[in-house]
């Protein structure tokens, strides 16, 4: 009997890649089980792979914890801000790379990866310093500032492929029709541009929400839920920590299954 | 209405010239055709009327007005793209209203005057339609509404049928020159098609290399090509163009060609001043004659390939050491290989300087 080499390949292919799904798939399958467990089961041994009724207790418990309210208005206040800030500087970035040919224009794409070069360890602690002198320790608005810095080079990327993405035919159709520039931009690219700067957003939110070092250093009293949930890490019982990891997981997937068609796209390739 | 006046105008990107010290006057009301291979600056000379290019050089007036400094809103043009550029996001109606929305027409003319231009281009039961619903043909058809909706002085159009399949793309045509019969603006229309241009244009202009080689009305430029770029381009098959050396016997002018001797009839009297220099013969296949035997003045040739094309057959000949192109009618048998004669009309050939390439004028203008 012979296999068909480009069956056998096609095989390989599919074998490795349910290999680099399960990779990351399982420990997310598993903690959401865990979350749904009823908590005295959880601390059995052998501990049943699928859990023997639903329960929300495990969840409820992560809630109601002390702080975890406040982290949670926190963290969605911070992710708000960084969309708010992010926007408002990629976005007009991304639209100039996309339709204007300006002098080092590829220097400063690369620019814009570079910043990413420095660790966030590096730049928190004078950037704690600073935030402390201008008073912006401690506040939502300093955390979303440093998420900005932390965003904006995915953000550019995002938006100037989504600015490609709008043929400049139409914003010119509109120019020669009577518009100014800035109402061609307003009437014709923006609702055009609109679900791809959403996913871009969408993409910010995620970041932020996850983003555990620069919060845990910028912050006391006004902790993020990701500096919360780190700092009570080793404090806390298996229920929690399973229910957080889940609660923190949720947003990113959903946002990441809305944008992924965005994200095929990222380094500008026009597409038609 | 408005004449369109380019004055030595320049545009360059980086240190490609796009358009060289063009000046061309478009008169009122009428249809001008840009034609020219891509990249010899037709759209860019388009766009530098539209506004949405600035010249680097040189002045482009509108009816009186020096429009060179003032943005595309306010030179009184409407432009049609070679992609509709119909916007996604909007209804067809709203695609035409679009501009009268934009300076503020009131509502009863915006219906008014969007259901007279949807009815001029047969439009009207798409109104309410998003252009995604749309064919290819329809969504042309709302960029040309979209555009004569203002009721432009001068309407720009870019390759505007390019996109269209060849059925459609001839129906078009017809469509759009009977638009331009009833709106009258002055059009000024870019292609590389030299059928549509030869179709569509009051006057063609050839371009080259950013400048305008011939501008005349289109039986001047396909009878009378300026140069030998001008002959190769329009025109399918194109002009055939034959080496040769002017020679004078017994005062007749002739010219021989791998040593077959073409006598000139009167008329190339003036052709006589070059007797022994190089010269290229320039003949449209449609005037050259097929013949089965030798006669006064018929160039000896083989047949190499016969294409019916419909009522004509386009032949490849070999003659005078070179490849010609003839048409003859669909009735002529000939075969593959078979010896004949050709006979040119000797009224219509053209005379080209080999250095130059340029016509070289050498009879009457009413010879």
């Amino acid at each position: 009997m012979t296999v068909n080499p480009i069956r056998l390949r096609l095989i390989g292919i599919y074998l490795s890649m349910a290999l680099i799904g399960a990779w990351v798939l399982a420990p997310l399958l598993l903690v959401t089980f865990a979350t749904f467990t009823p908590p005295p089961e959880l601390y059995r041994w052998p501990k049943p792979f699928l859990p023997s009724r639903f329960s929300t207790e495990t969840l409820a418990f992560f809630l109601t914890t002390e702080g975890v309210l406040h982290s949670t208005v926190t963290s969605l206040l911070v992710g708000v801000l960084t969309i708010v800030l992010a926007m408002a500087i990629g976005a007009p970035a991304g639209y100039a790379m996309a339709r204007f040919s300006f002098w080092g224009k590829e220097g400063f794409r690369l620019a814009i990866l570079v910043t990413r070069m420095f660790p966030v360890a590096i730049l928190a602690i004078p950037l704690a310093v600073s935030f402390i002198r201008i008073g912006l320790y401690d506040t939502p608005l300093g955390v979303a500032i440093a998420h900005t810095a932390l965003a904006l080079p995915i953000v550019i990327l995002i938006t100037t492929s989504v600015f490609l993405g709008v043929p400049r035919d139409l914003e010119e159709a509109a120019i020669t029709l009577g518009c100014s520039r800035f109402q061609a931009f307003l009437k014709v690219v923006l609702p055009l541009a609109l679900p791809g700067l959403a996913a871009a957003g969408m993409f910010t939110f995620v970041l932020s929400w996850n983003e555990v070092f620069a919060a845990t250093i910028l912050t006391v009293q006004n902790r993020t839920l990701p500096a919360l949930v780190v700092y009570l890490l080793g404090l806390s019982p298996l229920n929690f920590r399973f229910a957080g990891g889940f609660f923190m997981v949720l947003p990113a997937l959903v946002v990441m299954f809305v944008i992924r068609k965005y994200l095929t796209h990222l380094w500008g390739i026009t597409i038609r | 209405m408005a004449e369109i006046r380019l004055q030595n105008v320049w545009k360059l990107f980086g240190k490609t010239i796009a358009v060289r010290d063009l000046t061309l006057t478009i008169n009122d009301g009428e249809f001008l055709v840009l034609l020219g291979p891509s990249g010899c600056g037709k759209t860019t000379t388009l766009r530098c009327i539209a506004g949405l290019e600035v010249p680097d050089r040189g002045r482009i007036i509108i009816g009186n007005r020096d429009v060179t400094d003032l943005p595309p809103a306010r030179r009184g043009i409407a432009m049609v793209f070679q992609s509709y550029a119909v916007f996604p996001h909007m209804t067809v109606f709203e695609n035409i209203a679009f501009g009268l929305r934009v300076r503020k027409f009131s509502e009863a003319e915006i219906q008014k005057r969007v259901r007279e231009a949807a009815e001029l281009l047969q439009i009207e039961e798409l109104l309410q339609r998003y252009p995604a619903q749309l064919s290819g043909g329809q969504r042309q058809r709302v960029a040309v509404a979209r555009a004569i909706v203002m009721r432009p002085e001068v309407l720009l159009m870019d390759e505007p049928l390019s996109n269209l399949d060849a059925l459609l793309r001839l129906h078009m045509r017809a469509e759009l020159k009977r638009l331009h019969l009833e709106i009258k603006s002055t059009t000024v229309y870019v292609t590389h098609d030299q059928v549509e241009a030869l179709s569509l244009g009051d006057r063609i202009a050839v371009m080259k290399d950013g400048q305008i080689i011939q501008c005349d009305v289109p039986e001047k430029v396909y009878a009378e090509p300026e140069n030998m770029f001008v002959g190769s381009f329009i025109g399918s098959p194109p002009m055939n163009f034959l080496q040769g050396k002017v020679t004078m016997a017994d005062r007749a002018v002739a010219v021989e060609m791998n040593g077959v001797r073409l006598t000139l009839p009167p008329g190339f009297e003036k052709l006589g001043e070059r007797a022994g220099s190089q010269i290229i013969v320039g003949i449209r296949p449609e005037n050259i004659e097929i013949l089965r035997e030798a006669r006064e003045n018929a160039i000896p040739a083989q047949v190499i390939v016969i294409e019916p094309i419909g009522f004509q057959r386009l032949l490849t000949l070999q003659a005078l050491g070179a490849t010609l192109k003839a048409t003859t009618q669909a009735d002529v048998t000939l075969a593959p290989g078979e010896q004949v004669w050709l006979r040119f009309d000797l009224q219509k050939i053209r005379m080209m300087d080999p250095k130059t390439g340029k016509a070289i004028p050498c009879r009457h203008p009413d010879g």
